[in-house]
């Protein structure tokens, strides 16, 4: 009886003893739900997975930057020209003749057309080359692909091989990320069932 | 219907009052209360050094116009650095590795029990993160070598922290007990102050053993940070991807 005082006195600031040991009926019943519960997490994941398929396979989009503010202010370094400032005389000039100018005289008219003068309508007439200056346009990406290898010194800030998800995702006729995922998503299945069926099992043996 | 912050928020809300009453149910009221706040507290511990010292962001996406739309910029609680949201997460996954261990190894030792706890967070850490880091729920910025997007000191941290929280959890509220290296450290801090108490953890009111059980936590917050260096250094020379750049 002295005995019981002194435990029930080491307890007397312990919470009901009851609550705070669950028989194993009501404990069963707290695994199943948190578990189930478990599961479902699992479920929402691959269904959040699935959803997000495109975005794996885009290679930048784990370290794209977010977009910039709409409301933000232009800044201050770019000037924008006010109409009156847009000058109106450098138009190019190898751009179709106005109409209403160039086509005054037959001459001018058959050189905009590229047509001889005198030449009757549907007549087949041989193209000539083209005289006028093509502009190259140097290749930027030929420099920046060089400009990228000689920076290129350490690890990128871009992962290559396994670690990149959107090599994985791409795979399978882009159907990778989402296999990985449903298999993934099976094994963990299967890893709660197993405490679930546990405990079901000690449940009805009793 | 895209899995975005709010979606993701909402679904963890929901879940996590789902696994608060079958917590309370397998734990016991306070037991549970002690896990969950226990849970909540370490992972919020861990991911806000990992946000210090610039290995995860939560904020770049929610400051900007990405999700000007939602209120609050995205998540709509935040403790300090990290979003109530991830620290539920976590807690949701630590309820389940343990009682996923503690119901297939009932008679196992208990570091056995608190590995296998660990090795299920890891298991579910690998399913979260491809979709998280895809969704933008958060960024990962580590110098590290990463797989699947995902940086492996990571994974090895998912382990580690549950194996610890396991462990604590498991030797001061559930089969209470002192490991003997524990008691001395113990002797000399917390229980000169606020416990005040040299009897043993089990015959310490609950007052006190939720004492014990947030001192046990603070160690084995330390000891999750010695074990994550020697990870960290090795990763940081070994990596396929660095650091974002700051001018991100």
């Amino acid at each position: 009886m002295a005995n019981k005082r002194i435990e029930l006195e080491q307890y007397k600031h312990y919470v009901d003893l009851l609550e705070e040991e669950p028989n194993r009926k009501t404990w069963r019943r707290g695994v199943l739900i948190s578990l189930i519960t478990a599961m479902v997490l699992v479920l929402a994941m691959l269904v959040m997975g699935m959803l997000s398929n495109s975005l794996a396979i885009n290679p930048s989009n784990i370290l794209q930057k977010p977009p910039a503010k709409s409301t933000s202010t232009p800044s201050q370094d770019t000037t924008v020209p006010s109409t009156n400032q847009i000058p109106t005389n450098q138009v190019p000039t190898n751009q179709l003749p106005n109409q209403s100018k160039a086509y005054n005289s037959p001459l001018a008219m058959s050189k905009a057309l590229g047509v001889p003068l005198g030449a009757d309508d549907g007549a087949l007439i041989a193209q000539t080359t083209s005289t006028q200056p093509t502009v190259t346009v140097p290749s930027q990406t030929s420099q920046a692909t060089t400009s990228n290898t000689k920076k290129s010194t350490g690890p990128g800030t871009q992962t290559k091989g396994v670690g990149n998800l959107s090599n994985l995702a791409s795979g399978a006729s882009g159907r990778g990320f989402q296999i990985s995922l449903l298999i993934l998503s099976l094994c963990i299945l299967v890893l709660l069932y197993l405490p679930i069926r546990k405990a079901r099992l000690e449940g009805k043996s009793k | 219907m895209k899995a975005n912050v709010i979606v993701f928020e909402a679904i963890t809300f929901i879940l996590f009052i789902a696994f608060y009453i079958g917590g309370r149910k397998a734990f016991g009221k306070s037991r549970n209360r002690a896990f969950l706040v226990g849970a909540i507290l370490f992972s919020l511990a861990i991911e806000t050094l990992t946000v210090l010292i610039g290995g995860k962001n939560y904020y770049w996406y929610s400051i900007n116009s990405y999700y000007k739309h939602y209120p609050l910029g995205g998540y709509i609680i935040w403790l300090g650095l990290v979003p109530l949201a991830a620290t539920l997460l976590w807690a949701m996954v630590a309820a389940t590795s343990y009682l996923t261990a503690f119901t297939l190894m009932p008679r196992a030792k208990l570091w056995a029990r608190s590995a296998l706890a660990g090795g299920v967070a890891v298991v579910f850490q690998a399913l979260i993160e491809p979709v998280a880091v895809t969704n933008h729920w958060w960024t990962w910025n580590l110098k590290s070598f990463y797989f699947l997007d995902v940086p492996l000191v990571a994974l090895f941290g998912g382990f580690g922290a549950m194996f610890l929280f396991t462990y604590a959890f498991q030797t001061t509220l559930v089969n209470i007990s002192d490991p003997g290296w524990l008691k001395k450290v113990e002797d000399a801090t917390v229980r000169r102050w606020p416990v005040k108490s040299n009897k043993i953890a089990k015959n310490l009111n609950w007052t006190e053993q939720l004492e014990i059980f947030t001192f046990r936590l603070i160690v084995a917050f330390a000891i999750f940070a010695a074990y994550m260096a020697p990870f960290i250094a090795i990763f940081w020379a070994v990596t396929n991807r660095g650091q974002i750049k700051s001018t991100w």
